[in-house]
């Protein structure tokens, strides 16, 4: 199983991107996501994501059980570790915010590999914002106990629209 | 056995306790791990996730409300595409969220719900129309959101009374885990508390032990201490341990010079070392114990002076684990092998005074007897020349007073010669009647010298022959009547023969009328050298060895002797022998009168003149051939020159004695066939052996009869007499 998945995460980072640089950005798409620097540091600046940059990235999948939701949910995104990379992101702190102005900080040390994602498929589908979309951060509930607390379900964002990087205080 | 199964016991117990111990210590960690978790999930669950959400579904739709009313005045209706769309999100949450399970098994809150997604359903084509129809239909979507409003109120509350259940459940569950903790401490507790009194209890029969160990190490301190035995305890390397006061006493070294060092080096003499050092190092090497339990052994010690004195030695091994302990016990004998010297010194002292007595008794009896039978020999010869009566008178007094010396040697004699159990009579056929009528004719005249009478009555039953040992018979009842007359005056002293039925048995019974005696004194008359009463001292005269000499001689021919006596009235003593019947006295007659029928030629050795002289007639008158010498010398010459049928040889001779004189004949093969008799006054046992030894054919001993010398020329001569008349015919 295990291989299979690599084989199968080998061969999505292989395509995806080839699929991404293949389609011509299209310049109105509207902007699912902004990641916000704030300036004072190096790399300080806000990047916009459209659906088609995220999907750029690496691609993570996973199936687990949410106690938001009823049944397996499959889930398809952009990892935080990844995200974090791609934006040079090391330290501090993410401040979450939700398109209802909800808005919750989360460690970016919590952000590794096999952790939470920005969810933008689920069951094989996007997400409406009717379903908790477009973007929704998940974590793999059911790989570690450690996910189940109610910590972790209220960094559970959905409708997820923006992130502030907050240097630690 | 007891101590055995109860440490196993405890040891057991001790097992279970530590098992318990350590489960309840991983279960209460354990326990302590889940309480830290769920106390630390109550600490961060800072907002209760189902009541945040279900306040958010109350503000979210007010939110609705509010873009909704503005959307009428001309707000964006994008705004109200947004508001929507996020309470629909949040409507669905409550729908599906398996938090909500509780809020939406109730009835009331299924059925808010079902009301609320049916207005939601309702209103998607408006919100998913154009902008047109959205606003068209603003004021009806007011409306139905006021209704709304009051089914997510409702909703609102059903679900806090939902979660304060699910919180109260938490608490419980809480509540459990802490309960389940404290009923481990709880056991944890009792446990240690268990431990805590066993451990107590160890302690205390620790603490009982000890004192009883302290109580018989202080004993066996004491005994130790106080023993008079040397006692050092010795390691496996031969170093002293211990060393008590008898051994400071006995090896000169205090306790404090001698712990410590080793033993060999202190208390083994030099001539024992290496015995010691290589049975030490064998032991080490093999186990094999020389000395080690094998009880007492005698050995030397060595003490501080540098002195040596015998010890006794007893060393038994201590094991104790690895630890050999060898316990050595050592006495001194020094004064113990001392007494023994002394004792052994004081046995040897009094053999050497016996044999001296013996040696006496051998010499005296050799230098008296030889003159002795000088007189006696001639005065034999004297009776039968003429005399006259008043010759004949002093004659017959020499006689009675040599015949009492020759009787107080000869008891004398007698004695050692029974002792040394030598010259055993050899049973043989005789008249016991005519044995006895000698023997009281001969003492007729002592007895009528005091005025005595003398009996003798015979009830043999007309069958007088027996098979005995007549020398011996003759002698005992010698003494015995001898007695009963010496002690006897003007009296009578009867003797009674009776055969006990026909059996084998025959009675003697010497009876006098004389002075008896005491009762007292009864039991020890026939021990050696008793004479009774020293008033009768002047009277009776002796050795005080008769009786003795008559108990001895009677015990050797198997009989019994036994004494009965008054004091005044007399004695009687009683002897009974087995003398079985013998058929008739022809052999004794055939006998007597072979005496004088042959001639022989006889070789007289003597050295002494007269007793060669006395030999040379007596024979001569017995009618033989007699031929002399003086010597041994002589007597060797005079073997190669004449023809003999017998040679009569004296022992003590001096220059060359009957011994070598014997030795030489043999060698020179001078009196081939001829039997060459040894005459003695020697009366010790081991001359007559050695005699024998040498060859002779009989010894006899001086005085010798004439009947006995007949007898003794009659056995060694009969043989010789028919073999040389053989080829004479």
């Amino acid at each position: 199983m295990t291989l299979w998945k690599s084989v199968f995460g080998a061969i999505a980072l292989a395509v995806i991107p080839v699929m991404g640089l293949a389609t011509d950005p299209d310049p109105n798409a509207p902007v699912v996501l902004s990641v916000e620097i704030p300036a004072g540091s190096d790399n300080g600046a806000v990047t916009d994501f459209t659906m088609a940059d995220l999907r750029v990235l690496p691609a993570v999948s996973f199936a687990t059980h949410t106690i938001w939701t009823e049944g397996v949910q499959d889930f398809t995104g952009v990892s935080l570790a990844a995200l974090n990379r791609h934006l040079d992101i090391t330290e501090g702190t993410l401040e979450l915010q939700a398109v209802n102005d909800y808005v919750v900080e989360f460690a970016v040390s919590g952000a590794v590999d096999g952790g939470p994602i920005i969810a933008y498929e689920r069951n094989g589908a996007p997400m409406s914002r009717r379903e908790k979309g477009p973007l929704w951060i998940v974590f793999p509930y059911d790989s570690d106990p450690a996910y189940q607390t109610e910590e972790v379900f209220s960094k559970s964002v959905w409708q997820l629209v923006r992130i502030i990087v907050r240097p630690e205080k | 056995m007891r101590d055995k199964s109860a440490s196993y016991a405890s040891k057991v117990v001790i097992g279970v306790t530590t098992l318990v111990l350590v489960i309840l210590l991983v279960l209460s960690f354990l326990l302590g791990r889940d309480v830290l978790r769920q106390v630390h999930e109550l600490s961060t669950a800072t907002s209760d996730n189902v009541q945040w959400n279900m306040s958010q579904s109350e503000v979210e739709h007010l939110q609705l409300q509010v873009v909704v009313t503005k959307a009428q005045h001309g707000g964006d209706l994008e705004h109200v595409r947004r508001h929507f769309d996020i309470f629909y999100s949040r409507m669905a949450t409550l729908q599906e969220g398996a938090i909500y399970a509780g809020l939406r098994a109730s009835a009331a809150g299924a059925a808010t719900l079902a009301s609320i997604q049916d207005r939601l359903t309702k209103f998607v084509p408006l919100i998913d129309g154009s902008d047109q129809v959205l606003r068209d239909g603003l004021p009806m979507l007011a409306a139905e959101l006021v209704m709304n409003g009051r089914d997510v109120r409702t909703l609102m509350l059903l679900g806090l009374v939902v979660s304060t259940e699910g919180s109260d459940i938490k608490r419980q569950g809480m509540a459990k885990t802490l309960e389940r903790l404290g009923s481990v401490i709880l056991a944890l507790f009792v446990a240690l508390a268990l431990t805590a009194l066993m451990i107590g209890r160890l302690y205390h029969h620790g603490r009982v032990l000890r004192a009883a160990r302290n109580a018989a190490a202080a004993r066996m301190q004491a005994m130790v201490t106080s023993s008079l035995d040397a006692i050092l305890l010795i390691d496996a390397k031969g170093h002293i341990m211990a060393f008590n006061g008898a051994a400071e006493a006995i090896f000169g070294y205090s306790r404090e010079e001698a712990i410590g060092r080793k033993m060999v080096d202190m208390i083994v003499p030099d001539h024992l070392r290496s015995g010691y050092l290589n049975a030490m190092s064998r032991y080490i090497l093999t186990g094999d114990a020389d000395l080690i339990e094998r009880g007492r052994v005698r050995l030397e010690g060595r003490r501080k002076s540098g002195q040596i004195f015998p010890v006794e030695l007893s060393i038994t091994l201590s094991q104790s684990g690895e630890d050999t302990v060898f316990v050595s016990y050592m006495r001194d004998i020094s004064d113990r092998i001392a007494a023994e010297v002394e004792l052994t010194k004081a046995r040897d002292d009094a053999l050497a005074g016996e044999r001296a007595k013996a040696n006496l008794l051998t010499v005296m009896s050799h230098e008296m007897r030889t003159p002795l039978s000088g007189v006696l020999g001639s005065m034999e010869l004297m009776e039968t020349t003429e005399l006259t009566p008043e010759q004949s008178g002093y004659l017959q007094a020499m006689r009675v007073s040599g015949d009492m010396l020759l009787h107080h040697v000869n008891e004398v004699l007698e004695l050692s010669q029974l002792e040394a159990g030598v010259a055993k009579e050899m049973p043989s056929h005789f008249d016991l009647a005519e044995l006895m009528r000698g023997l009281v004719d001969s003492q007729q005249a002592t007895a009528g010298a005091a005025g005595n009478s003398l009996a003798l009555r015979c009830r043999l039953g007309g069958r007088p022959n027996v098979l005995g040992c007549p020398r011996q018979i003759q002698q005992a009842l010698l003494n015995l009547i001898g007695n009963a007359l010496k002690f006897t005056q003007d009296g009578s002293v009867t003797i009674e023969v009776e055969r006990q039925g026909t059996g084998d048995q025959v009675q003697f019974m010497i009876c006098d009328t004389g002075a008896g005696i005491a009762a007292a004194d009864l039991d020890r008359i026939f021990e050696d050298f008793v004479t009774l009463d020293a008033s009768y001292g002047r009277t009776s005269e002796g050795t005080g060895l008769g009786l003795a000499i008559t108990r001895r001689i009677v015990a050797s021919l198997g009989g019994e002797i036994e004494a009965e006596s008054e004091i005044g009235q007399g004695s009687l003593f009683k002897v009974t022998l087995s003398l079985p019947m013998a058929l008739s006295h022809r052999e004794e007659k055939l006998e007597q009168t072979g005496e004088l029928d042959v001639s022989k030629r006889i070789l007289v050795v003597e050295d002494n003149d007269i007793n060669r002289a006395l030999m040379e007639k007596t024979l001569q008158r017995l009618g033989h051939q007699v031929t002399t010498a003086e010597g041994g010398a002589e007597a060797v010459s005079a073997a190669g020159q004449g023809q003999f049928d017998l040679i009569l040889m004296d022992i003590s001779m001096p220059r060359v004695d009957g011994i070598e004189a014997f030795r030489r004949i043999r060698a020179q093969k001078l009196a081939e066939g001829v039997s060459i008799v040894a005459l003695t006054a020697h009366v010790a046992a081991d001359d007559h052996a050695r005699i024998l030894d040498t060859g002779f054919a009989e010894v006899a001993t001086k005085p010798i009869s004439r009947r006995e010398l007949s007898e003794v020329i009659g056995r060694h001569t009969s043989d010789k007499e028919l073999s040389d008349a053989a080829p004479e015919s």
